[in-house]
């Protein structure tokens, strides 16, 4: 390990080294040290390649905001891309690997588009491949190839990641000095704690001296800290977003735990509701700009000494220092002291004051008045360029070798939790920062994530936050330099601002040469912020550049949106455990367990599995549902109608909350009657149907579609709590308690007298649309005649607990008639031959005149969206009118998704006058057929229009009719 | 995520509601109401930047409807009742 030295290195286990490996090769390390720590331990200076223009980068920073060292982790199911190095703990025996880059790192065949650079501007895939119509889509995989990152993971990943909730009174974010402060101070007054520190160490900046200043301060702190019960302490968990009424979520990454046990989930997603919210992630530190300032061995100032102090590594053995502000010199002290050789300390300040004196008396070169212009080499830094900027004319003097450039130009506060929680972002002239303003939320910002960026305002400015006292003014030192946005280009190269998705300086100025002034849109077109670091080091500065080009302030420019999470998450964390069956819940019915084992393919209706088909009656779904469909037509047929909506509605008012929510009448029902009900929308669009049949003077049993039931629950709900509340009436959904099955077919009585032989079926004792009531396995079964094929068709319920044993009751009695199970498919086919509308028909814009159920809307009584009905546009001519197709060739085929024209498809676009909502084969005309909604259709009947599908290029004839295809007087339904 | 105080069930996070839109809409009278006034009963609606009145469902709760006052800005609930309660 060439570059570790003895100074520092307070996060890592000297006594022990491990080894994992880096394109191959192995890379040795201690524990504690970070993927990035061990790389740059082993003088591994280029890492990765850059995503546009394949640039060699090396490790840039040393935290969050790390935009260049990206590694893939791991292999087959368990490999991860994109991985920042600098946040990731090494691992022994674990597999790294560089990216974007072939065939190795070091010769990258596509490293060529770098010399390209100067035809690859902003906004060049926009402007460069826009023709002709189509060609995006050949372009765009090789665009692919050539641009990106690491390869997505092609396996279901093995591992399992788990979803926690818990309450804390107060949730800190940041376990760094005023953290940890806050969290003392909380907890020493009783309240309950949850500290989330994203590093696997707490303690942040104060482990980044060498020499060890503040850790006495740190350790009491901590040991402190233990001894309180109610402060839970969660290191390696990141805030990752901040919601309403203080809703947090935690990304905890267990798996970077020594001592978690083995069966201890990868990562844990936490779900926290708190009291209040203490934000303490700290600052960033940005660069300085100048040429090729990508080249690996470029670092920010901040990161040289926190791989000094935390892992002992020194990441230049000659290193050139580069800021305007003071910070410099200790940092220029702290390497010095650790065995560095600094080459020089470039201030751009004339004259920077008694630090830099005292620097250049231990005989340390300081060039005041001065900037790094350059760096030099390719896959390392060789030398910097160094300019004189305090003569009239700026003046290269020298080309100063060195191994690393590191850079400092101020510091911004962390603001990803403060504006996802809303708060205001206030530019502050003397940080030259945006601070967290008035947050709007019960949070408040403290440390260095409000500009408090030394050590002992943020411990005073986190215990205040802990004891929730006044939040003391901020004390700020003006900046005495130039800011980075500033800094004159002198040299050749580019200026890179996002280092992770190749913006420069002048990708920024020619977006706003071509008239982009929003931030937003700048971002978008220029990719400016938009990697996986999600421009927490771009953003300010690109920011600040943009205004400078467009004459705005950089207040009133503005940040971009920040959205959660503050930083990336695997999608495993957020999934959880709601993978597959647990991720989907299923509800099923009382005779599922039949359906299955007699295997009927099922079909999702809403969380309902419903049978689509039994293979038993033909091996696909085609086959089968016309053999389903006949035995109805022509014999009997069993179907499950569980899943439907069924709600108790009783109580002296039901009857006038039901006239108020059905648009015809059902207060006339008697009592064991039923009637076909039509609910509307207050907008006259109809909303759903059902049958309700009258139990008692005062009792209602409501029925309605699968998919509507819980809307029309709420639905009769909202009418009675907050349009009538003076109605005295109760509203119960039912569905679940009663197993239904429904009988069809011309020989449906002669089974249910089977299976209900001491009930009266006969024709006058159980008439259309009557109930009866019935015992079976000592329990009620109610008997509803109603038929929604069509034929001569019963309802039985049962409760729940008794529906497979109803089922298996009527299929013992109907197998011998020869009758079949049917399922949705041929319900569907069933339905469409009599014109029965289903959601595909009254789907949201139609209206009952729409439907040809204009006759059953009351016009003596007020009810929900009846009065809507009378407004022009709904009384209009040329509406979509529910009509029937019957395809002229019986071979046809309806085109899926197919629209309705007058003519056949040709080489001109033709007007569409409708299209089809649903479609099957009929067994009894012996085609296929259609329901549609065809503008004018009423008056169409007779015609012979098309059913085309321009984008399959499928067309088909059709003949307009009556919705109602089969048996339009119901002589079968009530024989 | 929201966090509503329900009246019956006591406080609760947002996924357990619906929402049902602004409360202070009332349905005019159908019989005297002109269309204009229908059509901006059923379409209108205010965007209001701040405190707003709406109608929340308490759908995997007590399954009452409840008129929440919250701020659209700040999301402060200051009000919780049953809608029932209100509109008496």
């Amino acid at each position: 390990m060439p570059n570790r030295v003895q100074a520092g290195g307070w996060l890592i286990d000297r006594d022990r080294t491990e080894t994992f490996t880096f394109d191959g090769r192995p890379v040795p390390f201690h524990p504690g040290d970070t993927l990035a720590s061990a790389l740059l331990a082993a003088d591994q200076k280029l890492v990765g390649r850059s995503f546009k223009l394949h640039r060699p980068r090396g490790v840039w920073a040393h935290g969050h905001a790390e935009p260049s060292a990206l590694l893939t982790l791991g292999r087959g199911d368990r490999l991860t891309p994109n991985v920042r190095a600098t946040t990731t703990l090494a691992r022994a025996g674990l597999e790294t690997a560089s990216q974007n880059r072939w065939p190795t790192l070091k010769r990258d065949a596509f490293g060529l588009l770098d010399r390209a650079r100067a035809v690859l501007p902003a906004g060049f895939y926009y402007k460069t491949f826009m023709g002709p119509p189509g060609w995006w889509m050949r372009y765009e995989p090789f665009i692919r190839k050539l641009a990106g990152l690491g390869p997505p993971p092609q396996l279901p990943d093995p591992d399992v990641y788990a979803h926690r909730h818990t309450h804390a009174d107060v949730l800190i974010a940041g376990g760094g000095p005023a953290g940890l402060a806050a969290a003392l101070v909380a907890g020493q007054a009783g309240h309950d704690v949850l500290l989330a520190h994203s590093g696997p160490v707490l303690g942040g900046g104060l482990h980044d001296r060498p020499d060890g200043a503040h850790r006495r301060w740190l350790e009491e702190t901590l040991a402190a800290l233990a001894a309180l019960p109610n402060v839970r302490l969660m290191p390696r968990t990141m805030v990752a977003g901040y919601y309403e009424h203080e809703f947090l979520t935690l990304n905890e990454r267990v798996e970077e735990d020594p001592d978690a046990p083995a069966n201890a989930p990868k990562e844990r997603f936490w779900h926290v509701r708190a009291g209040r919210v203490v934000i303490a992630t700290g600052g960033q530190e940005r660069p300085m700009l100048f040429a090729d300032n990508d080249r690996p061995g470029v670092m920010l100032a901040s990161a040289a000494a926190g791989f000094l102090g935390r892992y002992g590594v020194l990441v230049g053995k000659a290193p050139v220092i580069f800021g305007a502000d003071d910070g410099i010199y200790a940092t220029a002290r702290l390497l010095l002291e650790a065995g560095a050789n600094v080459r020089a300390v470039v201030d751009p300040r004339p004259d920077p004051g008694a630090a830099a004196e005292a620097l250049r008396a231990d005989g340390v070169r300081v060039e005041a008045g001065a900037v790094v212009a350059r760096a030099h080499g390719r896959h390392r830094v060789e030398a910097a360029e160094i300019w004189r900027t305090s003569l009239p004319e700026p003046l290269m003097i020298e080309s100063l070798s060195t191994d690393a450039i590191l850079s400092s130009g101020g510091y911004s506060p962390n603001l990803q939790l403060h504006a996802q929680a809303r708060g205001k972002l206030v530019w502050d002239d003397d940080l030259r920062a945006f601070l967290p303003g008035a947050a709007a939320a019960n949070c408040r910002s403290v440390g260095a994530a409000r500009g408090a960026f030394t050590f002992d305002a943020a411990i005073a400015d986190g215990a205040a936050a802990g004891a929730d006292l006044d939040v003391a003014p901020l004390v700020t030192t003006p900046a005495s330099g130039p800011a980075p946005w500033e800094l004159p280009k002198l040299a050749s190269g580019p200026r890179f601002v996002d280092l992770q998705n190749d913006v420069a300086d002048k990708d920024i100025a020619l977006a706003a040469r071509e008239g982009y002034r929003s931030i937003e849109h700048v971002k978008r077109y220029t990719t400016l912020g938009m990697g996986t670091d999600q421009g927490k080091v771009a953003g300010p500065i690109g920011l600040a550049l943009l205004a400078a080009a467009t004459g705005q302030e950089i207040a009133a420019t503005g940040l971009t949106t920040f959205r959660p999470p503050a930083t990336p998450i695997t999608f495993g964390a957020v999934a959880g455990g709601h993978l597959g069956e647990v991720g989907h819940a299923i509800r099923r019915t009382a005779a599922d367990s039949w359906h299955g084992g007699e295997n009927a393919r099922f079909l999702d209706a809403g969380l309902w599995r419903r049978p689509q088909f039994y293979p038993a009656n033909g091996g696909t779904v085609g086959e089968a549902y016309p053999v389903e469909a006949g035995a109805v037509r022509r014999n009997v047929g069993l179907v499950d109608v569980s899943t439907l909506g069924k709600i108790d509605v009783s109580g002296p008012d039901a009857a006038a909350l039901l006239d108020r929510v059905y648009c015809n009448r059902l207060s006339t029902l008697k009592p064991g009657r039923g009637r076909y009900g039509l609910m509307l929308r207050e907008d006259g669009r109809v909303f759903d149907d059902g049958v309700v049949f009258r139990l008692a003077a005062d009792r209602f049993h409501v029925t309605c579609t699968t998919g509507g039931a819980s809307a029309v629950y709420q639905h009769i709900e909202r009418a009675l709590q907050v349009l009538w509340p003076d109605l005295n009436a109760f509203v119960t959904p039912v569905t679940e308690d009663w197993f239904a099955a429904a009988i069809a077919g011309p020989n449906a009585r002669k089974l249910l007298a089977a299976v209900a032989p001491g009930l009266d079926v006969s024709n006058d004792a159980l008439p259309m649309m009557r109930l009866a009531e019935t015992a079976l396995f000592g329990q009620r079964v109610r008997v509803m005649r109603m038929s929604y094929s069509g034929e001569l068709s019963f309802e039985l319920n049962i409760s729940s607990d008794w529906g497979l044993a109803l089922w298996e009751r009527l299929l013992q009695a109907g197998l011998p008639m020869g009758a079949k199970v049917y399922g949705t498919e041929a319900m569907g086919a069933l339905r469409i031959e009599k014109g029965h509308v289903t959601h595909a028909e009254a789907d949201g814009r139609t209206t009952p005149g729409d439907l040809g159920l204009g006759r059953m809307v009351s016009k003596a009584k007020d009810a929900i969206g009846v009065r809507a009905l009378k407004l022009g546009d709904l009384q209009a001519s040329g509406r979509k009118q529910l009509v029937g197709l019957i395809a002229e060739d019986r071979r046809a085929r309806f085109p899926t998704g197919a629209q309705l024209a007058a003519e056949d498809l040709g080489d001109t676009p033709r007007p569409a006058i409708g299209h089809v909502t649903s479609y099957a084969f009929s067994t009894e005309l012996d085609r296929p057929v259609a329901l549609a909604l065809l503008r004018n259709g009423r008056a169409m009947h007779g015609d012979v229009i098309y059913a085309v599908s321009p984008i399959m290029g499928q067309s088909i004839a059709v003949k307009v009719t009556d919705p109602i295809l089969i048996d339009r007087e119901g002589e079968r339904l009530r024989g | 995520m929201l966090h509503i105080n329900c009246p019956h069930c006591g406080p609760r996070p947002e996924t357990e509601f619906v929402y049902g839109g602004d409360a202070t809409v009332k349905r005019p009278d159908p019989a005297t109401a002109t269309d204009q006034e229908w059509a901006d009963f059923i379409y209108i609606r205010d965007n209001p930047k701040g405190p707003h009145r709406e109608l929340w469902f308490h759908g995997t709760g007590c399954h009452l409807w409840l008129e929440v006052a919250r701020d659209t800005l700040s999301h402060v609930i200051d009000d919780v009742r049953p809608a029932k309660a209100s509109a008496g």
